[in-house]
């Protein structure tokens, strides 16, 4: 499968150096400065010395100076560039772009696409892998200036004495050796680590979540979630302490190489001075020049092993960019005389049972179609294809007789609205959670006034402010389900569907409510799927699904009269309100 | 928090001070070499003699020591890091499981509960920092002592700069101490519009509605508020840093004009001279590090106050009265009032009715007049203003976490979807989980045949939502699924607050039946919207605007209640 595919280093590369051009670039300019700066202060450094042993000229000064500056370029480096501006700048404007990318991704895929388990872990790993993605773009940019930078420095010692040169990739070996093994030992674990921190999370919100919270309190689940995510941790960290054991080993095996790497330099210097190759001020510019070309070696080797570990760490979020988008060429899209679903199967992904079984159906414009049916028979996901969220696996659906497949989503859906039976509750404010049907109609008078009809005692206002967890208040279930309504109706689009919208409002209530349906979806098509059978006699046709086909279809008096699935569904539910 | 305490409390002796002392070893390292190192350079200088070649091996004996250290300390971070930070997720996990229901409900909770999400990192921070700091004190003591006995005056020096550098770091601590915290709560709000805008959950509104440009735009006006107060954070730390940069640039120029004095003075050779230097070096080095490690310290040392705040929130229930047994003896409720934290109108106002063992009750009433508070009191999830709630006798707040499942089951209207298998889902309530055949049994009442239970798995099947294999169900089954568990449990009182909410009519004639055979022998508590469901009941409770205003069954109700007649009758309208 492609999106398994672990993406090529040069086309993540492109991905996040688009994100943030200017900021890569930016990037690379300092790292030139501060390889000038290492060059400068080795350059000084032996200066300094010769003017010493020539007696202390006025001269002395000026390298001084020079040393001085090159300490304060190599700190705005630092402090400036990589502690200040990356990381209160940089970081946080790339993290702002790259999740609008993802935004703007989610916007292209088409719903059913979401709804597999694999997009949900997608998505959320997606969103937790980006701040990796700076640091990777950045670890290319490193390493293409150290390596300008050994380069520079190593150039200038080799004019010394070519000697130093034989020291040079000692101080790399261990380190490197370290970093391909760590590598190496990360990669083995890498699954079933990141496999045990997803569990574990899931885990976690199961027992901070405010619905668990209530339930847990009273079932005891909190003590089997923490079992479980305890044997999780712990497999987890058995991984990670046999990692760590081992990395001891290779280290105390390593140890006379890495110490002869980094006293090798004073070494040599001193063996040469002690020949008499090298004098006084050329020894101290080597031993320094040497000590930071180990510093750097070293950063670079451990860059490598940055690379392979942040390469994987950034696969998530191309895993998810690479799910497939919907697509669509017109930005045509008329609803004036009927939507006609011919031969319409829907099969969700990665399932077999087909959802929706050859279903056909003409909707004229200006109807109210009622579907009713049992739990499971397709009712909402024939709701979701008819409004063109679904795309079908076979057969079309067609609005004024022109395929949807070729319309672009943002077109289908201008004049569409809808109350979902699984609606959204908005942690913003109660006027936010209405016009967030239709932000740009900003119609304050209509808001404040759908508010009163939900909130007829007053005590909640346009601005006030809902969902506990940002300090707001909590509504009733049924309360924020006539707010999903007024939503729905607050756009006002022509043509509507109400899937079970008042399955949490109480009768007095869902009397009322019915009754202002009709008058709302007065001029417009509306579908009304719902198992108040008392309701859907104010539609002009009833449809029955069962096992995702249409079953039965006609009003309400044909319907009883053939004494089908219909009948009996009326008939069970007379019989609770029979006297 | 203060460090003592958090030592006290969260570290371990055994693994903190054998860090500390091969962190002390280490440090001393470097200031041993140094006279060593001038007269190696001397003897270099002075064409050598048998002394070059033993100091030459002694120096690279001392380097080897510090490398095995140096891999040593790694080790024992490490472990410690690995344990400590497993033990302090899995409190903040168990305390999280026990904290007093109003409090979960509370922002305090779950601000609380991501701020301490950091702290086993902060934990390390602290180890690691502390470690650093003993390794370089003993680095700068004894290079200092060196330094001191060549010349008095350079070492003076770098005391001062010390000193001032410590100095600036405790203000640059105090002074960025709030923003981080401030920084998170801006952050909190980002992201959640950040999940509107790309979550599967809001997937269909969001294209329905388009809400993608104005979410869009608050999502960036959120987050650019959260980046300037980040930035104040970054300002204030950079003007601090800025200065002691100068400071050290400074003092690079100073450490070889203070010691050119005893140089010419003949006090000390060039080797020790240019020895000393790079001491002075690597100590500039040294000073960085250790002001690193202070911020560090004090920094971490704060923050993770958050886990302790976490830690100190109020509990589920004292450990007071048990009610071990399984018995019922009635529920009562003596005027019972109940306010909301925060509201000025009580939800529930003097409440008084009685259940008896056995029976099955139903409350009706409109949403919002305080069904769901009434159940939270029942269970004594919530304690009442005034009045009490009595099991048994005993109020029922004081009821044992752990005796609460013994007494009470609860199908709740919302229900969480636990990341467990089918068995354990079910088995919750049970002190060893159904066999198949109870689920079998079970699930052929209840009309419940999940797809997933088909597999070579069965029961087993896992409905953690990551993985590729799990058995999605719908929002109907899982319902389904909390009932079994209700049903499976062997609480002698069982509340179905809205259990049919997500069930078909069909469903529901079928789900009630079995409940009546289900739950015979024990007491119920239905609550519902559809009172053709309830009427069956032996009493209706009916409660509107928060006063109980009737208790009694459904015929007497159809003659005497108004109130219940026009509900009852609407609803029929809405059925038939």
């Amino acid at each position: 499968m492609m999106s398994h595919e672990q993406l090529s280093a040069r086309k993540a590369l492109l991905y996040i150096f688009r994100a943030a051009p200017r900021s890569y670039v930016f990037m690379a300019l300092m790292g030139l400065l501060n390889g000038a700066s290492a060059i400068m202060s080795v350059w000084a450094t032996q200066r300094i010395f010769s003017h010493i042993q020539a007696g202390y000229g006025a001269e002395l000064f000026s390298s001084l100076a020079v040393y001085a500056a090159a300490f304060i370029l190599s700190a705005g480096y630092s402090v400036w560039y990589m502690r200040y501006h990356v990381q209160f700048f940089a970081i946080i404007d790339f993290e702002s772009n790259i999740r609008r990318m993802l935004h703007a991704k989610s916007r292209r895929i088409s719903n059913e696409d979401l709804e597999t388990p694999n997009a949900y872990a997608f998505i959320r790993q997606a969103d937790s892998s980006r701040q990796n993605l700076f640091r990777y773009g950045q670890i290319y940019v490193e390493a293409v200036m150290t390596l300008l930078q050994t380069a520079m420095v190593t150039a200038y010692i080799s004019s010394f004495n070519i000697v130093f040169l034989l020291f040079l990739p000692l101080s790399a070996i261990p380190t490197l050796l370290e970093m391909l093994y760590d590598a190496r030992l990360w990669k083995r674990g890498y699954e079933t680590v990141t496999q045990c921190q997803r569990e574990e999370t899931e885990y976690e919100k199961a027992v901070i979540d405010e619905v668990a919270c209530k339930e847990s309190r009273i079932t005891g689940a909190n003590a089997l979630l923490f079992k479980k995510w305890k044997n999780s941790r712990m497999k987890r960290d058995a991984i990670e302490n046999s990692k760590s054991k081992k990395m001891l080993i290779l280290k105390l095996s390593l140890c006379i190489l890495e110490c002869a790497g980094n006293i090798g330099g004073f070494a040599v210097s001193i063996f040469l001075f002690f020949l008499d190759h090298i004098d006084l001020p050329t020894f101290t510019a080597g031993v320094m020049a040497y000590s930071s070309l180990t510093a750097i070696l070293k950063g670079l080797t451990g860059t490598v092993g940055n690379e392979i570990q942040f390469r994987r760490m950034i696969q998530p979020y191309f895993r998810y960019w690479n799910l497939p988008e919907r697509g669509g060429e017109s930005d045509q899209c008329t609803f004036e005389k009927s939507v006609t679903l011919s031969d319409v199967s829907f099969t969700y992904p990665n399932q077999t049972g087909k959802a929706l079984d050859g279903i056909n159906l003409t909707i004229h414009k200006g109807e109210t179609i009622a579907i009713v049916g049992e739990n499971g028979a397709g009712k909402s996901t024939l709701v979701n294809v008819i409004l063109g969220l679904y795309r079908p696996s076979s057969g079309s659906v067609c609005y004024d007789g022109a395929d949807i497949s070729k319309v672009k989503e943002a077109a289908l859906h201008l004049r569409q609205s809808a109350v979902s039976q699984s609606f959204c509750r908005y942690k913003i404010t109660v006027g936010d959670n209405i016009a967030i049907g239709n932000f740009s109609k900003q119609d304050g008078k209509e808001i404040n006034q759908r508010i009163a009809g939900i909130f007829p005692n007053g005590e909640v206002g346009q601005n006030t402010l809902l969902g506990k967890e940002f300090g707001g208040r909590e509504l009733s279930g049924g309360q924020w389900q006539q707010l999903s309504c007024a939503r729905g109706f607050y756009k006002d689009g022509d043509f509507i569907v109400l899937d079970e919208p008042t399955s949490a409002i109480d009768p007095l209530r869902e009397k009322a409510i019915y009754g202002s349906f009709q008058k709302e979806l007065q001029g417009k098509t509306g579908i009304i799927v719902t198992h108040r059978l008392g309701a859907v006699k104010l539609a002009d046709r009833i449809i029955v699904c069962q096992q995702g086909r249409i079953v039965e279809n006609g009003t309400h008096q044909e319907l009883l009269a053939e004494n089908g699935i219909y009948a009996s569904l009326w008939k069970t539910q007379a019989a609770a309100f029979s006297d | 928090m203060e460090l003592r305490t958090y030592l006290s409390r969260y570290i371990s002796w055994k693994e903190y001070v054998p860090y500390l002392l091969i962190a002390a070893v280490t440090g001393s390292i470097p200031a041993v070499t140094i006279n060593l190192r001038g007269d190696l350079i001397d003897g270099a200088a002075g064409g050598g003699n048998q002394g070059f070649f033993i100091g030459l091996a002694v120096f690279m004996a001392l380097s080897l020591l510090q490398t095995v250290c140096g891999a040593v300390m790694n080790r024992t971070l490490e472990r410690h890091r690995i344990r400590q930070s497993a033990r302090l997720d899995a409190a903040r996990l168990e305390k999280a499981s026990k904290i007093a229901f109003p409090v979960t409900e509370t922002e305090r909770f779950h601000s609380l509960w991501q701020s301490s999400a950091d702290a086993p990192e902060l934990d390390a921070q602290i180890f690691a920092a502390s470690g650093d700091i003993v390794n370089l004190f003993v680095k700068l003591a004894l290079s200092l002592f060196a330094l001191w006995s060549m010349d008095a005056w350079t070492a003076i020096g770098i005391i001062f700069l010390l000193t001032i550098g410590i100095l600036l770091n405790r203000t640059l601590a105090r002074k960025t101490d709030g923003f981080w915290v401030k920084y998170r709560e801006n952050m909190r709000r980002t992201n959640y519009f950040s999940s509107l805008l790309m979550q599967r959950e809001y997937a269909a509104e969001r294209k329905i509605f388009s809400f993608d440009d104005e979410i869009d735009r608050r999502y960036r006006a959120s987050f650019s508020n959260a980046k300037q107060e980040n930035a104040k954070l970054g300002r204030g730390r950079f003007q601090i840093e800025a200065v002691m940069q100068l400071l050290f640039a400074f003092y690079g120029v100073m450490i070889v004009l203070l010691l050119l004095r005893p140089l010419m003075s003949g006090t000390i050779t060039i080797g020790l001279f240019t020895s000393a230097f790079y001491a002075a070096v690597g100590l500039e080095q040294s000073c960085k590090q250790m002001y690193a490690a202070v911020y560090d310290l004090i920094g971490s040392v704060h923050r993770i106050g958050g886990l302790s705040s976490f830690l100190n929130l109020e509990e589920d229930t004292p450990a007071k009265g048990s009610f071990a047994d399984e018995t019922n003896e009635g529920i009562e409720f003596c005027d019972v009032t109940f306010t909301y934290p925060g509201m000025n109108k009580p939800v529930l106002e003097h409440i008084s009715f009685r259940l008896e063992p056995g029976r099955h009750y139903a409350l009706v009433g409109e949403n919002g007049c305080g069904k769901s508070t009434l159940v939270k009191l029942l269970v004594g999830l919530y304690q009442p203003d005034s009045g009490e709630v009595l099991v048994n006798g005993k109020p029922v707040h004081l009821l044992l976490p752990a005796d609460r499942r013994r007494l009470f089951s609860v199908v709740f209207q919302d229900f969480y979807q636990y990341p467990l298998t089918i068995r354990e889902n079910v088995s919750l309530c049970m002190d060893v989980p159904a066999d198949d055949k109870m689920l079998d049994s079970v699930f052929d009442r209840l009309d419940f045949h999940p797809m997933a239970a088909s597999r070579e798995v069965g029961y087993d099947s896992d409905l953690m939502p990551l993985y590729k294999t799990s058995a999605g169900l719908s929002g109907g089954e899982w319902q389904k699924m909390t009932v079994a568990r209700c049903v499976l449990s062997t609480a002698p009182i069982a509340i179905l607050d809205e259990p049919n909410a997500a069930l078909d009519p069909i469903a529901e004639a079928k789900v009630y039946e079995a409940y009546r055979g289900l739950l015979a022998q024990r007491m119920t508590l239905f609550i519902s919207h559809r009172l053709g469901s309830v009427r069956m009941a032996d009493e209706i409770l009916v409660l509107k605007d928060g006063a109980l205003i009737a208790k009694a069954p459904h015929e007497k109700l159809m003659v005497e209640c108004d109130y219940y007649a026009e509900l009852f009758n609407t609803q029929k309208g809405m059925y038939v």
